[in-house]
């Protein structure tokens, strides 16, 4: 059965991304209710507002959102982009709603720092369409390099910031946003914690809207060209939308304040912290507690706050990620000039960092409220001690089959084989997982397109040792060109591995410019990183296949032996490709076994590959590859010295 | 079925539990139920770890299931779920397990070596009021596509009788949200779980 390119490209998006049934996103049946996740939701959302234009960069955990409208956009005559970065998606979105149409543009909370280039210009012009600036934040940084709180931009901004509790607010809340932003003429931004966009729940289908405005840009110079005076008149202009702002917030059904028969404390919660306290509350009651539950987090009217404090005295916040809530009251109270004991973060009442859990919060209302902690009914300890102390945890690996593995491997064999010190730094991506044994390559991660920039600075600082900087496919286009050419153009002397695995691979298998294929799956023009390296300055450019052991072991090592900037590219594709692929051919992959009479037991492949197929079986004293795993990509049987690794029959 | 349900699973990526996390939470609410549940989703790379959280009830709000209140712990690990069902498993809760272990990479010391799944399950058998095993990849490859383990999974949580929807909700939301081409080896391994509950 053959696919075309864009079953195959569905098919592979399928693969194990949060990706709902398109029946579902889709379905055209107002009130009925289904189950989707948070990120669902907001794609069904961004549908029914009458959406035209969707962009984005891949980033967990609003990584699904635009894939699951995707294969949905051609029916409903929208598009749908997967941008080069941020900013460039902020951009595009931006475009379409100057000139008059809806557009949401998606990004993690890191890449909100790239687009605020952008952003802090366009709240001075504004838009006209409705834009919604969607940002997932990553409480506990669990798919992130780092954890950051998107809601701070919103303040910086001066634009409304919306966070969702669930999955149906998720929804109900895109809408209104679209609607608020054309009202404000300001984008809106909504952050949500990963747990909301993972978390699942019924949510009740809406009318579909489909958008069908026609785009008309209307010139006027002294609103669009934001340069010194008219910038400045602009800024003027934001400022004066601000009361507007205020009267939004007061008003909106997002925020909603609970008081209690016997109410004597106070409890603000906001975003996916709001599940944990309810949940607390079933335990402690609700009558003594006044619960103000922020849907709304900027801004903050005071007029909300002032029927919570004529109850109580004291207030806990509860938020995740950074006290943004919590200084807003505190500066509020500070110009009421009331008397009223705030705790939260800043107290040490909850932590700063980390994603919380319902037992931490049912803990920390416990504690605020001098009550009895809510008993947990656990089996018995003694055994669930052993448990702990016997069971290894899982240890994070590359996929089976995957075509870094084997770059590293062979790079590994390369810097082995050449001697002296090799200092390699790392990007974002997949290949992140280089750092950790057994293959232990990377040295570094810090953010998009870092690992050029620094290895500049270490070449620059003459570190005393070989560089080499690997970057991913996605990243190199995304941030990885200025680093480059700021190395050529000032002589840096390292060497750059483009780990090209032929897409966005670690949020769901998004496309890149490289490959030809849309973000609708669509053929387009490839970019050829070949072409932009040799553009940039680059010389010495070498393309390998990871996958042919022996021929990467000689690249690598001559091209550590060079000087000045090369660049190899190690072009595979990822390994859950043809995995999907084959399934979705109703095919299988051939994997490879271990001949048990030939296995000298040396564990080579066990040990240096770093491949989770293949164990090594101790009371056999020999390899063994699990077939579930194995993709049947041969790296191991080219590493076996005694040639007993071969394809399965 | 009482006030309240929740079930978490635990496997790697590459279990694809999320798929049966879809169908069960779509079954639940075509039975007019509450669902919240969540997914830690650790992006596409397949040799992390990944836990499903479901809820079902009329008071549920965290999707994330507080310690010790499990009714059903399903296992694509045995040494995970063992570790899942330490923390959060009610004494009267039912474990599901697959006894077929991926054993990590690399075992961090104090531990030396990974137990063998009959180890794990002599340490949990004190645990749960019930314990139930299955080898679900064998079965799944029967279908012809091993990769449906999950569905043999959801199989057997549905055969042992304490999902709060029936066998046939379960398929008709295979039959809404699986897409074609998977669909038939979906049900084929749905079917030999249940067959393996006795």
């Amino acid at each position: 059965m053959e696919l075309t390119t864009k079953e195959l490209s569905f098919i592979v998006r399928d693969a194990y991304g949060t990706l709902e049934s398109p029946t579902l996103i889709g379905r055209d049946a107002p009130g009925e209710k289904v189950a989707l996740t948070g990120n669902g939701a907001l794609a069904r959302g961004i549908l029914e507002a009458g959406t035209q234009i969707v962009t984005f960069y891949s980033g967990a955990p609003v990584n699904t959102v635009a894939d699951n409208l995707s294969f949905i956009a051609d029916k409903f005559g929208f598009y749908v982009e997967a941008s080069t970065n941020e900013k460039v998606a902020v951009e595009v979105a931006a475009g379409a709603s100057m000139a008059g149409l809806r557009s949401a543009v998606l990004m993690k909370d890191l890449g909100l720092h790239l687009a605020l280039d952008t952003l802090l210009p366009l709240v001075f012009s504004g838009i006209k369409g409705g834009m919604v600036i969607i940002s997932g934040d990553d409480p506990g940084a669990l798919t992130s390099p780092a954890e950051m709180d998107s809601r701070e931009f919103a303040q910086y901004l001066h634009i409304m910031g919306f966070d969702p509790a669930n999955a149906q607010e998720a929804k109900d809340m895109v809408i209104k946003a679209f609607d608020i932003s054309e009202e404000l003429e300001l984008p809106v931004l909504m952050r949500l914690t990963a747990q909301v966009c993972y978390g699942r729940g019924a949510v009740t289908l809406g009318k579909i809207s489909k958008g069908e405005r026609k785009a008309v840009f209307e010139k006027n110079l002294f609103r669009w060209f934001i340069f010194s005076e008219i910038g400045m008149g602009r800024k003027n202009w934001l400022h004066n939308q601000q009361p507007k702002l205020q009267e939004i917030a007061r008003n909106i059904s997002f925020n909603q304040l609970e008081i209690g028969q016997g109410a004597k404390a106070g409890i603000i919660a906001s975003g996916g912290a709001y599940n944990y306290v309810k949940e607390a509350l079933r335990h402690f009651g609700n009558e003594e507690i006044a619960l103000l539950k922020l849907g709304v987090f900027h801004p903050i009217p005071k007029e909300l706050i002032e029927p919570l404090i004529e109850k109580v005295d004291r207030i806990l916040v509860i938020e995740e990620l950074e006290p943004i809530i919590e200084k807003s009251l505190l500066e509020i109270l500070g110009r009421l000039g009331k008397k009223i004991e705030v705790k939260g973060k800043l107290t040490g009442d909850l932590p700063e960092i980390g994603n919380y859990t319902p037992d931490m919060i049912s803990d920390a209302i416990g504690n605020f409220l001098g009550r009895e902690k809510k008993a947990i009914a656990l089996g018995k300890e003694d055994v669930r001690k052993k448990i702990q102390e016997t069971i290894p945890p899982q240890f994070p690996a590359f996929c089976a089959g995957c075509p870094h593995m084997a770059t590293f491997y062979t790079l590994n064999q390369a810097i082995k084989k050449v001697g002296g010190e090799v200092i390699v730094t790392g990007d974002i991506g997949c290949y992140g997982l280089g750092a950790l044994p057994p293959l232990a390559t990377l040295d570094n991660m810090l953010s998009m397109g870092a690992s050029i920039g620094i290895a500049c600075g270490f070449s620059k600082a003459k570190v005393g040792a070989k560089i080499v900087a690997c970057i991913g496919d996605s990243t190199i286009l995304h941030a990885g060109l200025p680093p480059l050419i700021n190395a050529t153009y000032n002589r840096s002397d390292f060497l750059i591995v483009v780990l090209d695995n032929q897409m966005i691979a670690a949020t769901g298998h998004q496309p890149t410019p490289g490959i030809g294929i849309t973000e609708q799956g669509e053929s387009t023009r490839a970019i050829s990183i070949e072409e932009l390296v040799k553009a940039c300055g680059v010389d010495e450019i070498k393309i390998i296949d990871p996958g042919e052991v022996e021929d990467a072991i000689k690249a690598f090592s001559d091209a550590l032996r060079m000087s000045g900037m090369r660049v190899i590219i190690s072009r595979r594709a990822c390994t859950l490709v043809p995995k999907k692929e084959a399934r979705g051919k109703g095919e299988e992959l051939i994997p490879y076994h271990v001949d048990e009479f030939e296995c000298s037991g040396c564990r080579i492949c066990a040990t240096d590959i770093g491949c989770p197929a293949i164990s090594f079986r101790e009371k056999e004293g020999q390899a063994w590859i699990d077939e579930y795993l194995c993709r049947g990509c041969g790296v191991c049987s080219q590493v076996c010295p005694t040639g007993s690794i071969r394809r399965a029959e | 079925m009482d006030k309240e349900f929740n079930m978490m699973m635990v496997g790697l990526r590459a279990h694809d539990l999320v798929k049966i996390a879809q169908v069960f939470a779509q079954a639940a609410i075509k039975n007019g139920m509450n669902v919240v549940g969540t997914d830690h989703t650790f992006v596409s790379m397949e040799q992390m770890v990944e836990i499903s959280h479901i809820r079902i009830g009329e008071e549920v709000f965290s999707p994330l299931i507080p310690k010790g209140m499990c009714d059903l712990l399903i296992g694509f690990l045995p040494g995970e779920g063992a570790r899942l069902a330490a923390e959060f498993l009610k004494s009267s809760g039912v474990a599901i397990f697959n006894t077929r272990e991926i054993v990590p990479l690399i075992v961090m010391p104090p531990h030396s070596a990974y137990p063998e799944p009959k180890e794990i399950m002599d340490l949990l058998s004190p645990l749960p009021g019930r314990l139930i095993t299955l080898d679900a990849y064998s079965l799944a490859r029967e279908t012809g596509d091993k990769y449906t383990d999950n569905f043999v999974m959801l199989g057997a949580a549905s055969a042992s009788g304490v999902l709060p929807v029936n066998a046939q909700s379960l398929v008709d939301s295979i039959k809404e949200l699986v897409p074609e081409r998977e669909l038939e080896v979906s049900l084929k391994a749905f079917e030999l779980g249940q067959g393996s509950i006795s």
